[in-house]
C-alpha cells in the first residue's frame, strides 16, 4: 500500500470509528430527522377535554344551535396524499396545508361530552356561582344587538369560565361565539357564509416562468430558497468539518513532535496529500449521510425531481473544490501554529472570508445571476459555494460556458492553495515558537 | 550497493535558515557498518545535517547520498530516531508501531510481529495495548526507539537516544545497539554525553558552528591527540609549585591539578618532581578523554 493511502486510511479510520465523530455525525442527524418526524408524538400538549354542562344567556334569541354546532366535535377526517400526477411542489404544499389543518384539530379540545343549554338572564348569578362549584363550564352572555352589522365595537359577548380553565377552552369558546355572531349576520343579510368563506379564502397562485429561449417552468418557495439554501448550508458545513478535522490532526501531529518521525518515513507533501485525502473520505461520508436522509424526504414527497442529474455532477465537482479550497486552508493554518489557541487566532481573519457565502445569501437568492453572484462565483474560497447556490437557485439553467469557466477556475486556485498550503506545511509542520506573520508564510512559499 | 560503498555520502553540502548558515561547505562520509558519534555544542548543526539525510530537509548546495540512493529513495532502509519525540497520546501502541511500519512499507501482518518481538527485547511486552498516553516518559522512550527499528533498517540514526532513560534502561539500551552494530547495521548516535559516546563509537564526527572539525576512527582521534597528562590529587590545604617539564595546569575545586607533559620529557621524571614538591595523597598517568579533545577543538579550533 502507497504511504499516500496508509495515511489516508490512518486518518480516516482514527476519525471516523471514534465516538465523537458516531455522536457530532451520525446520531446528531438521525436525532435531528427523529426528532423533527416524532416531535408531533413526544411532545403534543395534553389538552384537558371540555365535559358538562356551558349556559348560554342570548340576548338576540338565535344563537344557541350555531353556537352548539360550533363547538360539537368535528368529523374526523384521514388524509392520504394523492401524489400521482402532480408536481412535486403541488404535493409539499398540499402535504404541509394538511399537517397545519392536522396540528389545528390536535390542539382542540374534547367536546364530546360537553352540552349547551339555553338559560335566561336572570340565572347569570347562580350560574356564576356553579361554575366556581364546577358544576357549569362556562357561560356565554351574547347581548342584545349584536347581530346588528353597526353594532358597537362589533357587538358584545361575554364568557364566564372557571378560574383553572385551560387557555384552550377559552380559544375554543371564543371562536365558537365569534363564527355564529358573523353566520347569522351574513345570513340576516341574506347571505351564505359558507359561499362568503369559500369566496374570502386564500387562493392557490401558481408561479409559472417563462425561458428566454422558450418553455415554461413553474416554481414555488421550496425551490426558490429552500433547497438552493439546504444544499449550500449543507456543503458549507461538511467541508468545514472536514476541514477542522484536518487542522486538529496537523496541531496534533506538531505539538506531539510525531510528525518528525512520520517525515522520516514519507516527504511532507505525500504527508499532507495523505491527510487530505483522508479526511476528504471522512467528509464524503459525512455528506452521504445528509445526501441519504435528503433523498428519503424526497421519495417520500415525490420531488426526486427538484434536481437533476447534471445539477447534482456538478454539485459533487464544487463540493470536491471546495472541501481541497477549505484544506489548503486549514493544512497551511496547523502547521504554521503550534497549539490550538495560537490556531485560533489565525483563524479569525480565515473565518470572515469563510463566512462570507453565508451573510451573501439573500443576495444571492433573490438575484442568483446579478453582478454580485457573477462575480462572486470566480473568488476563491467563495466560487464553489456561490455557484452551487447559483445553479439551485437559477430559474433558469446557467450559461454552460459561465459553468465552465466559473468550474475551471475554481479547480487552478484548487490547485494553486494546495501548492501553496504544501509549500507552508514543508517548512511549517518543522517549525517550534511564535506564529509566522503574513510575510513571513510569504517567504516560506518560496523556500527551497 | 557495494560492501565498500559509503553508508552515507555528504559532499560540499551547506544549509541556510535565513541569515544563519547551519552546516557550511560539509562533507562526511561514514562507512557501512560503522558506529558513529555525531558530537557537537548545542546549535553545532547536528540535527540540521541528520535532517538532510533523512531527507526531511533539502541542502541548499552539495549532495546527500545515503546506502547508495538519494536520501528520499532511501528512507524505507533507514531507522530515525528524533531527538524532538512524539506519540499520538490517544493511539494505542500496537496501532502506533503498525502505522509507523506501514509507513516503512511493512505489511501490518510483518509490523506487529515485529513490535511485539521487539517490545519483548525492550522488557516491555505489556505496552503493546495499552495507549501512548498511559505509558511513563521512559518507556514511550523504548516505543519510539522500536519505532525506528521495527522495519530492520540498513542504518538506524538515533539522536540523543539516552535522554530520559534511567541508567538501567540506558544499559539496556546500550547493549542493543551494541547488537545491531555487531549485526553489520550502519549506526549515527548523536549525543552530549562524550562519555557514552567513547563506549560505542568506532568513529566520531565533531562539528561546530556548522563546520566539521573532527571525523575520524576513535583509535586514531586518540593518537593524534595523544597527550600525556598528570593528574595529582594533594594533601589537604598544600599547593603544587610550578613543576619543570609541563606546559600547562589545570586546576579543580577540589584541590586536584592536571599536568599536561612537554614533548620529549620524561613522564616519570615529572611525577617524581611532584612527589618531592608536595604532599600528595595520588599522582597518576592518563591519556586525554574525549571530553578533552571536544573542550579542546570547540574552545580553541580546529587547528589546535
Amino acid at each position: 500500500m502507497s504511504r499516500l493511502l496508509v495515511v489516508a486510511l490512518r486518518e480516516f479510520r482514527h476519525t471516523v470509528l471514534t465516538k465523537a465523530f458516531f455522536i457530532g455525525s451520525v446520531v446528531v442527524p438521525v436525532l435531528i430527522v427523529l426528532l423533527s418526524i416524532g416531535a408531533d408524538v413526544f411532545i403534543k400538549p395534553s389538552i384537558p377535554p371540555m365535559k358538562g354542562p356551558i349556559a348560554v344567556i342570548d340576548g338576540t334569541q338565535t344563537l344557541v344551535e350555531s353556537i352548539s354546532e360550533n363547538l360539537a366535535p368535528p368529523p374526523r377526517a384521514t388524509v392520504s396524499p394523492n401524489v400521482s400526477g402532480h408536481r412535486p411542489d403541488e404535493v409539499l404544499t398540499t402535504a404541509i396545508e394538511e399537517a397545519a389543518k392536522q396540528a389545528e384539530n390536535e390542539t382542540r379540545p374534547d367536546t364530546s361530552e360537553l352540552t349547551v343549554e339555553r338559560r335566561p338572564g336572570d340565572e347569570l348569578d347562580s350560574i356564576k356561582e356553579g361554575i366556581r362549584e364546577g358544576t357549569w363550564v362556562a357561560a356565554i352572555d351574547v347581548k342584545a344587538g349584536s347581530l346588528e352589522p353597526d353594532a358597537a365595537k362589533g357587538g358584545a359577548a361575554v364568557i364566564w369560565l372557571a378560574p383553572a380553565a385551560a387557555s384552550s377552552h377559552v380559544d375554543l369558546l371564543t371562536q365558537s361565539t365569534r363564527k355564529a355572531v358573523v353566520d347569522a349576520r351574513l345570513r340576516g343579510m341574506d347571505m351564505s357564509p359558507e359561499i362568503i368563506r369559500a369566496a374570502v379564502d386564500r387562493p392557490s397562485i401558481e408561479t409559472i416562468r417563462i425561458g428566454s429561449e422558450g418553455g415554461e417552468q413553474s416554481e414555488s418557495k421550496i425551490t426558490r430558497y429552500l433547497v438552493p439554501v439546504a444544499f449550500m448550508a449543507l456543503m458549507w458545513i461538511v467541508v468545514m468539518t472536514g476541514g477542522n478535522y484536518l487542522l486538529m490532526s496537523t496541531i496534533e501531529e506538531k505539538s506531539t513532535r510525531v510528525i518528525e518521525v512520520l517525515l522520516s518515513a514519507t516527504s511532507p507533501t505525500g504527508l499532507l496529500a495523505g491527510k487530505i485525502l483522508g479526511f476528504a473520505c471522512v467528509s464524503a461520508v459525512m455528506l452521504a449521510m445528509y445526501l441519504v436522509v435528503a433523498v428519503v424526504l424526497m421519495v417520500l414527497f415525490a420531488a426526486l425531481d427538484i434536481v437533476s442529474p447534471g445539477d447534482i455532477a456538478l454539485g459533487v465537482a464544487f463540493f470536491v473544490i471546495a472541501y481541497l479550497m477549505m484544506a489548503a486552508i486549514m493544512a497551511g493554518i496547523g502547521s504554521a501554529v503550534s497549539d490550538v489557541t495560537e490556531a485560533q487566532s489565525l483563524m479569525g481573519p480565515a473565518m470572515l472570508i469563510l463566512m462570507l457565502p453565508l451573510l451573501l445569501l439573500p443576495v444571492l437568492t433573490e438575484d442568483p445571476n446579478g453582478t454580485v453572484g457573477v462575480i462572486a462565483s470566480f473568488i476563491p474560497p467563495l466560487s464553489p459555494y456561490v455557484m452551487v447556490l447559483r445553479i439551485a437557485a437559477s430559474p433558469e439553467p446557467l450559461p454552460l460556458l459561465e459553468v465552465l469557466a466559473a468550474l475551471s477556475w475554481a479547480i487552478v486556485c484548487a490547485g494553486a492553495m494546495i501548492w501553496a498550503a504544501g509549500r507552508i506545511f514543508r517548512v511549517g509542520v518543522l517549525m517550534q515558537g511564535k506564529p509566522p506573520s503574513p510575510l513571513e508564510l510569504l517567504r516560506w512559499i518560496r523556500y527551497r | 550497493m557495494s560492501d565498500a560503498a559509503p553508508a552515507i555520502e555528504i559532499q560540499g553540502v551547506t544549509k541556510r535558515f535565513g541569515d544563519v548558515t547551519a552546516v557550511d561547505h560539509l562533507d562526511l562520509s561514514v562507512p557501512p557498518g560503522c558506529l558513529i558519534g555525531f558530537l557537537g555544542p548545542n546549535g553545532a548543526g547536528k540535527s540540521t545535517t541528520i535532517r538532510m539525510i533523512m531527507s526531511i530537509i533539502y541542502a541548499d548546495e552539495g549532495s546527500v547520498r545515503v546506502l547508495g540512493k538519494t536520501a528520499l529513495d532511501a528512507k524505507d532502509r533507514i531507522g530515525y530516531l528524533p531527538e524532538e519525540r512524539g506519540l499520538y497520546r490517544r493511539m494505542r501502541v500496537r496501532a502506533f508501531l503498525r502505522y509507523i511500519g506501514m509507513l516503512k512499507g511493512m505489511s501490518s501482518r510483518a509490523a506487529d510481529a515485529a513490535a511485539a518481538g521487539w517490545l519483548d527485547r525492550l522488557e516491555l511486552p505489556e505496552a503493546l495495548s495499552r495507549r501512548c498516553e498511559e505509558l511513563s516518559k521512559g518507556q514511550q522512550q523504548k516505543v519510539q526507539f522500536v519505532a525506528a527499528v521495527l522495519h530492520d533498517p540498513n542504518l538506524v540514526v538515533l539522536d540523543e537516544p539516552f535522554s530520559g532513560l534511567d541508567p538501567v534502561n540506558a544499559a539496556l539500551l546500550s547493549r542493543v545497539i551494541c547488537e545491531m552494530h555487531e549485526a553489520g547495521k550502519t549506526i549515527v548516535f548523536s549525543t552530549h554525553v562524550l562519555h557514552q559516546a567513547e563506549l560505542l563509537c568506532d568513529r566520531i564526527f565533531l562539528i561546530d558552528k556548522g563546520i566539521k572539525l573532527l571525523d575520524d576512527d576513535l583509535e586514531i582521534i586518540r593518537s593524534r591527540f595523544r597527550e600525556r597528562i598528570i593528574n595529582v590529587e594533594l594533601a589537604n590545604g598544600t599547593r603544587l609549585p610550578e613543576i619543570a617539564g609541563t606546559h600547562a595546569r589545570d586546576e579543580h575545586k577540589d584541590g586536584a591539578v592536571e599536568l599536561h607533559v612537554d614533548d620529549g620529557v620524561d613522564e616519570q621524571v615529572v611525577m617524581r618532581s611532584v612527589l618531592d614538591a608536595a604532599p600528595v595523597r595520588s599522582v597518576s598517568l592518563r591519556e586525554p578523554s574525549l571530553n578533552d579533545i571536544f573542550t579542546r577543538l570547540v574552545t580553541e579550533g580546529p587547528h589546535t
